[in-house]
């Protein structure tokens, strides 16, 4: 009835339909295979060794062969730490009437403070989807689900664990969500990645006031971030003539191409919703 | 003992693409170094040989990903089954087709991906962006991609020498 011909082409369309089936199944489920974690730790290990190599010739060229513009560095920074300690002074006194305070209205404590660092020793293989990979894992105490984050800002949640190592989807990561507030305003948005180099902030009403180099902080209200970690600046405000929302971009304050290591918290924040529950 | 050689190639590529391209901003856009090695396993290698190894690296790429599971491994078993195809008809050691191959399989794996965001609803609203990032992976891999599958094609008749020599001295390597 059919020619081997149509039957070859019926085949291929068939397998092609079935294999956008289960790839659209598997990207609405998160990654918890056993079989993912044991490919992530038979190549992390090499992974941890060429990143280890790669930093010890790093570290070599800085110290002992970049020393031309160290001196200028130096009194370049020790400008700049002697204004840092005097706003450091400053905002020690803001913390000690803010302790003040929130004792006195009975405020319960919202930054967790147990961490755990670990190095980056990998990247995502493909440009679309930004993720890295860190040599601390299951037996470290790392779970599914931690947020991430430098000193200098929130870096992401991990997705992935095996028993030594995990991975970490990163907050420009399109599919990530990181629920926000602008510091200055309080107005809450969404953080997600953006193709350039940077994030959007969405789901601003238009009423809200946002301006350039506005503070973007962790609401604490998703429950995996921290309240008050910093995430980035706004680098520009777009309010167009029809529409609800703003369109915003944030700069985060991590600088991802150069990170190198992390800490994982290992005690995040309850939903204040759960406790009254 | 072809097989080793190919594990330990594959695995050096991820290793490259994960740990030291990211590191320098001029591979910002670059493409995925396990295509040429998959044109390559279907253009000159049996097929013994090269569906395992392009299965399982495809599997290791989809684990370390972020990616949906199952893109890397559908981009890597389409692409390897087309260039087989491909090969019964024309003559794959051509310096034009080598190229126009490698930069397909690149155009593919882009479009999976992109398809895959359309699916989710999510992915980079910044069109100029994407066919930017599109445009320059092209550029590479019709640079880079045939220049890798050259080597592959020395590398391996290195291997067979060697495999040779050994089995005429009664060394059973095989």
């Amino acid at each position: 009835m059919f020619s081997k011909k149509m039957v070859m082409i019926i085949g291929v369309v068939f397998l092609i339909a079935v294999n956008m089936v289960v790839i659209f199944v598997t990207s609405t489920r998160q990654a918890t295979s056993e079989s993912g974690g044991v490919a992530i730790s038979l190549i992390a290990p090499f992974q941890a060794a060429v990143t280890n190599s790669i930093g010890f010739v790093k570290d070599t060229w800085r110290h002992y062969f970049y020393l031309v513009t160290v001196s200028r560095e130096n009194d370049h920074l020790k400008t700049k730490l002697s204004l840092a300690n005097e706003k450091n002074d400053r905002l020690n006194e803001v913390v000690r009437s803010n302790f003040r305070l929130r004792k006195l209205l009975n405020f319960q404590e919202t930054i967790a403070s147990e961490t755990l660092a670990a190095e980056v020793i990998g990247k995502d293989p493909s440009l679309w989807y930004k993720t890295i990979g860190i040599d601390k894992g299951a037996e470290d105490g790392v779970r599914m689900g931690l947020p991430v984050v430098t000193p200098e800002g929130v870096v992401g949640q991990v997705i992935q664990v095996s028993d030594s190592y995990a991975k970490v989807m990163l907050i420009i990561n399109y599919i990530s969500g990181v629920d926000v507030l602008v510091q200055r305003t309080r107005a809450r948005g969404i953080i997600k990645g953006s193709a350039e180099k940077g994030c959007r902030l969405e789901y601003v009403l238009r009423k809200h006031d946002v301006r350039t180099d506005d503070v973007i902080i962790s609401s604490g209200l998703d429950g995996v971030f921290p309240k008050g970690q910093r995430v980035g600046r706004v680098s520009a405000v777009l309010k167009r003539k029809a529409g609800v929302f703003q369109e915003i971009t944030v700069i985060p304050y991590v600088d991802f191409e150069k990170l190198e290591e992390v800490l994982v918290v290992t005690n995040p924040p309850e939903l204040p919703m759960m406790d009254e529950q | 003992m072809n097989l080793i050689y190919y594990i330990v190639t594959a695995l050096c590529l991820v290793i490259i693409q994960t740990t030291i391209l990211p590191d320098s901003s001029l591979f910002d856009n670059f493409f995925d170094l396990l295509i040429p090695l998959t044109v390559y396993m279907g253009f000159f290698r049996p097929f013994h040989e090269g569906a395992p190894i392009v299965l399982f690296f495809g599997f290791i790429m989809d684990s370390l990903s972020g990616a949906p599971f199952g893109l890397y491994i559908s981009t890597h078993v389409w692409l390897y089954f087309g260039a087989r195809g491909i090969r019964s008809f024309l003559h794959v050691r051509n310096y034009v087709l080598m190229p126009l191959t490698i930069a397909a399989g690149v155009l593919l794996e882009n479009l999976l991906f992109l398809g895959a965001f359309f699916f989710l609803k999510t992915g980079p609203a910044e069109k100029g962006a994407v066919f930017h990032s599109i445009g320059v992976q092209l550029f590479w891999a019709a640079l880079m991609g045939t220049l890798l599958n050259l080597l592959l094609l020395r590398f391996q008749t290195w291997v067979d020498q060697w495999r040779k020599m050994h089995a005429r001295r009664g060394d059973g390597v095989g």
